[in-house]
């Protein structure tokens, strides 16, 4: 933020101070009701930092984080959340779901719509346009947005409804999901193609977050042990992997003042451990062997096979290889390209070394966690399998 | 001496407050502030991940915030399946503090 002269500093972390309590906060919650207030919160708190630059851009891109965030919450998500304590009784996260021999199984996939489509941080299409409005923000604040704190309360919702609310033995009998999958695949591919046509770094980090929510929330309405691991899993994988892109191209607006992925050609000779972090996380979140991703990406697609849903399976794949698509030839290019205009990157110098060490951590986690995924797995099998 | 698992829990969600409005107060004082920002993240991470590893020992901490309302109560469950899941995002969100803090250091 120094680096880049930022105003607004006190404001900008006593802001993303709040978040981070909002979302620690919405992770603890033992109930519906808790969760939804501090998911609220964590809206509103964020809100700040989306408009911090105070631009008439930042403060239209503000009004559609909150319309469609709030939006959503208030017009679905808390509809949902009267319905589920008019029929149970209680909002309690409860193994086992606390609906099954509540609820009529034909209203149950209309009751999972409003939750899904209610929690609007995960990004389901068609309510998804938040998120790269978002990216207005400086480039910290999308690493929070965009990789953890907003969006992984939003995924993080969807598992918490859908394990601890609806229950996975009650969604798979009552089949509430089997039209809202399609959704999330939907998702998944329409968002990694639009990423493929985004010029700007930060706009195509926005589209494969998204796309990569939906993974998530595929999981999560597959409803299988297998899927339930990957999503829960894809929650930390991919946080880990989408902050050493945000933090890496927050180190080449710093360093270099680029953007655009056109203009980055041969930049990577210029800043070798900058790109080399880029190309790490663009593999994790591809998925390849040696990166934590794979671990996550797999158990999604043993899930897809043990629902015998192999279409989900294809667009699993499909979107791996759009991944690549859209990842690769940023680094590819940065150390293999020339500069279209004939520039001299002699003047140019890798980032600042503060920065290079909070990417060193969260790449060096890329690999790690692929050699020793044993934390992140043993919490999500604890979560996949609560009956 | 440890702290009981339900003093962390509302720490970790308390520290984060505390640390805005020092931040505010600090605001002549970039050095200060940033200190304070530090501080704080590592504080949460550690105390996170404390959590973490106790709950994935077995224990299932709990603690109630408030029973204004029937469904108010800021708590974990009972069960240590019903745990698990929460540690996912906390451990993310928590070291995102630290690791942000190094990413904005001055140059």
């Amino acid at each position: 933020m120094r680096g880049h002269h930022e105003k607004n500093q006190t404001r900008f972390y006593a802001a993303f101070a709040i978040a981070i309590s909002c979302a620690l906060a919405a992770a603890f919650s033992a109930n519906m009701f808790t969760l939804f207030l501090c998911y609220e919160l964590l809206t509103i708190s964020t809100y700040p930092l989306v408009t911090h630059s105070g631009t008439p851009e930042a403060r239209r891109s503000g009004r559609i984080y909150l319309g469609i965030l709030l939006g959503t919450s208030i017009g679905f998500q808390l509809l949902a959340i009267l319905i589920t304590w008019s029929v149970a009784g209680t909002l309690d996260f409860t193994p086992g779901g606390i609906l099954a021999g509540k609820l009529d199984p034909a209203y149950a996939g209309i009751l999972y719509a409003l939750f899904i489509f209610g929690i609007g941080k995960a990004a389901v299409m068609p309510f998804h346009k938040w998120l790269p409005a978002a990216m207005v923000a400086p480039t910290p604040v999308s690493a929070l947005l965009h990789a953890v704190a907003v969006v992984k309360a939003g995924v993080f919702t969807v598992l918490k409804v859908t394990i601890y609310i609806f229950g996975s033995d009650f969604i798979l009998s009552a089949g509430a999901s089997d039209w809202l999958i399609w959704f999330a695949a939907t998702t998944i591919l329409l968002a990694s193609l639009i990423a493929m046509t985004k010029d700007n770094l930060k706009a195509r980090l926005a589209y494969s977050t998204i796309s990569q929510l939906s993974y998530i929330v595929l999981g999560a309405l597959i409803a299988t042990e297998m899927s339930l691991i990957g999503a829960s899993m894809h929650i930390a994988m991919h946080a880990f992997a989408k902050i050493t892109l945000f933090f890496a191209a927050g180190a080449i607006l710093v360093a270099a003042h680029k953007t655009d992925i056109s203009q980055m050609r041969g930049l990577g000779r210029a800043m070798p451990l900058t790109f080399t972090a880029f190309t790490i996380g663009s593999l994790s979140i591809i998925g390849l062997p040696l990166f934590g991703g794979m671990w996550s990406k797999w158990y999604l697609a043993l899930g897809t096979v043990q629902a015998e849903q192999w279409i989900l399976l294809a667009v699993l794949m499909i979107s791996s290889l759009l991944n690549i698509a859209y990842l690769l030839p940023v680094a590819v290019r940065g150390f293999f390209s020339k500069p279209a205009d004939g520039t001299d990157y002699t003047e140019i110098k890798e980032a600042p070394v503060s920065m290079l060490i909070a990417i060193g951590v969260t790449t060096l986690m890329c690999v790690v966690l692929f050699f020793y995924p044993d934390p992140f797995y043993d919490l999500a099998v604890g979560a996949a399998q609560a009956k | 001496m440890s702290m009981a698992s339900e003093q962390l829990i509302i720490l970790c969600m308390l520290l984060p407050l505390v640390a805005a409005v020092l931040i505010v107060l600090a605001n002549k004082h970039p050095n200060l502030r940033e200190a304070i920002t530090l501080i704080t993240a590592s504080a949460v991470a550690v105390m996170v991940i404390t959590l973490a590893r106790r709950v994935m020992a077995g224990e299932v901490p709990s603690c109630i915030c408030s029973k204004s309302y029937p469904a108010s109560k800021s708590a974990l469950p009972l069960n240590r399946s019903a745990c698990c899941l929460r540690w996912l995002p906390a451990l993310c969100v928590s070291n995102l503090g630290v690791r942000h803090r190094l990413h904005a250091w001055p140059p």
